[in-house]
């Protein structure tokens, strides 16, 4: 068998026309999903696009092995989140990206208000000390038009044991954020 | 704060998580129950700001020029190949598992015929099943197994005992290792593949496996037991 492997060196199939045709319909709908992945660990607009494009790249060379759409979509989400965790891991950086992230006002719909941000400040740190298989659920809930089944085929998981975790993850960051609801009620 | 009696279930209320039975009983009470109105209304309103704040950190859209930086980054890239090893390595495997079922069922029937059965009368010769005449009634994994000829195989077998003319057996194979024998055949034909590699590649694998004597080494003393005491550990 090693023979004749070896007896055909060089010889390679190229990307063809139709693999290219589905990576290009890939690259239409799916950089969203993990870019949005990256900024949910990252909080950092630019480094957030770095890891989605990283990703998107490590796609496209195992393209090849990820032409079911919901198995690219798995994939891509999980290099997304690895990826973000890696970049993530030097504390000092993760302050200051979240210290630019809060203080630019990126962050979406109820950013005009300073206790909003502080909130933010909040909800982050308690989605970060949930444990990971609640944190990935919580998050790709999150995203917009992910459903319990979508984000249990991103997983891979049972659509059961994400709504479980979505209670659990839901309940741990309303028994520490309860306190902050009521503050703000208060002010 | 909620009456005793209801407590644990405001928080599972407002987060959806109760059966509908016990939904609407809660929601009944809390139309009853200040306290525990105020309650479900204040779970909720932490539920609704949960929600909104973990959104707000995945809410936006990557840059216009992703796209654009991207596709730099990919042209720039070698494209991706697959070998033409790993594309054909499928097909050499079914060509050598097609060749080791043929070498077995050919020795397989030289060993059960034996010239005594050749030289005996017709009456004891074994019964062969009779194949209707009309292939078109046959279903296509009958018509694969048939014998060419509608001949008996006890005849048929007798033939290539007197004639010794080789012939090859019949081997009935699944249709995907088919196709991929077809496909490999074609590939043959355009002189994408070296035959007489692939067919040498094949007798090799054919080649009975050497056996080594088994060594038995002498029996050793056994070790005294260890102290019962000792923590055993864990996993």
């Amino acid at each position: 068998v090693d023979a004749l492997a070896a007896s055909l060196p060089g010889h390679t199939v190229t990307l063809d026309a139709s693999l290219e045709r589905e990576f290009e319909q890939r690259l239409a709908d799916c950089p969203v999903l993990a870019y949005r992945v990256a900024l949910g660990v990252l909080r950092n607009t630019a480094e957030a696009e770095d890891v989605a494009q990283e990703a998107m790249l490590r796609a496209f060379r195992n393209f090849h092995r990820l032409r079911d759409r919901d198995r690219f979509r798995a994939w891509l989400v999980r290099a997304a989140w690895r990826l973000a965790l890696d970049r993530i891991r030097s504390v000092g950086r993760r302050e200051r990206r979240e210290q630019a992230f809060f203080e630019s006002g990126s962050g979406g719909a109820i950013d005009h208000e300073a206790d909003s941000r502080e909130f933010q400040r909040h909800v982050a740190a308690a989605l970060d000390a949930l444990p990971e298989k609640l944190r990935i659920v919580m998050l790709l809930a999150a995203i917009e038009g992910y459903n319990t089944r979508e984000v249990a085929k991103l997983v891979g998981i049972p659509e059961g044991t994400v709504k479980s975790r979505l209670f659990l993850a839901r309940k741990q960051l309303a028994e520490k954020l309860e306190w902050l609801v009521k503050n703000r009620k208060a002010r | 704060m909620a009456c005793e009696k209801q407590k644990g279930s405001i928080t599972a209320l407002a987060l959806g998580e109760l059966h509908a039975k016990r939904e609407l009983e809660l929601l009944a009470h809390t139309g009853d129950c200040d306290a525990c109105r105020e309650a479900y209304e204040h779970a909720a309103r932490v539920r609704d700001s949960v929600e909104r704040g973990v959104e707000s950190l995945v809410t936006g859209e990557p840059s216009p020029h992703f796209a654009t930086r991207l596709r730099a980054r990919i042209a720039a890239e070698p494209a991706p190949t697959r070998s033409y090893w790993s594309t054909w390595a499928p097909v050499a495997a079914t060509l050598a598992l097609v060749a080791l079922m043929a070498a077995l069922t050919l020795r397989t029937h030289r060993h059960s015929i034996t010239p005594d059965v050749a030289t005996l009368p017709p009456a004891v010769a074994p019964i062969a099943p009779s194949y209707p005449t009309n292939a078109n009634s046959l279903t296509p994994m009958a018509r694969i197994a048939r014998p060419r000829g509608g001949g008996a195989i006890a005849s048929a077998s007798s033939q290539r005992l007197s004639s010794h003319a080789p012939e090859l057996p019949e081997v009935i194979v699944p249709p995907g290792q088919l196709a991929a024998a077809l496909e490999l055949t074609d590939a043959f034909s355009d002189k994408r593949v070296d035959g007489q590699q692939l067919v040498a590649l094949a007798n090799k694998a054919l080649e009975p496996l050497k056996i080594n004597d088994l060594e038995v080494p002498p029996l050793e003393q056994l070790a005294p037991l260890a102290d019962s005491s000792e923590d055993p550990g864990s996993f």
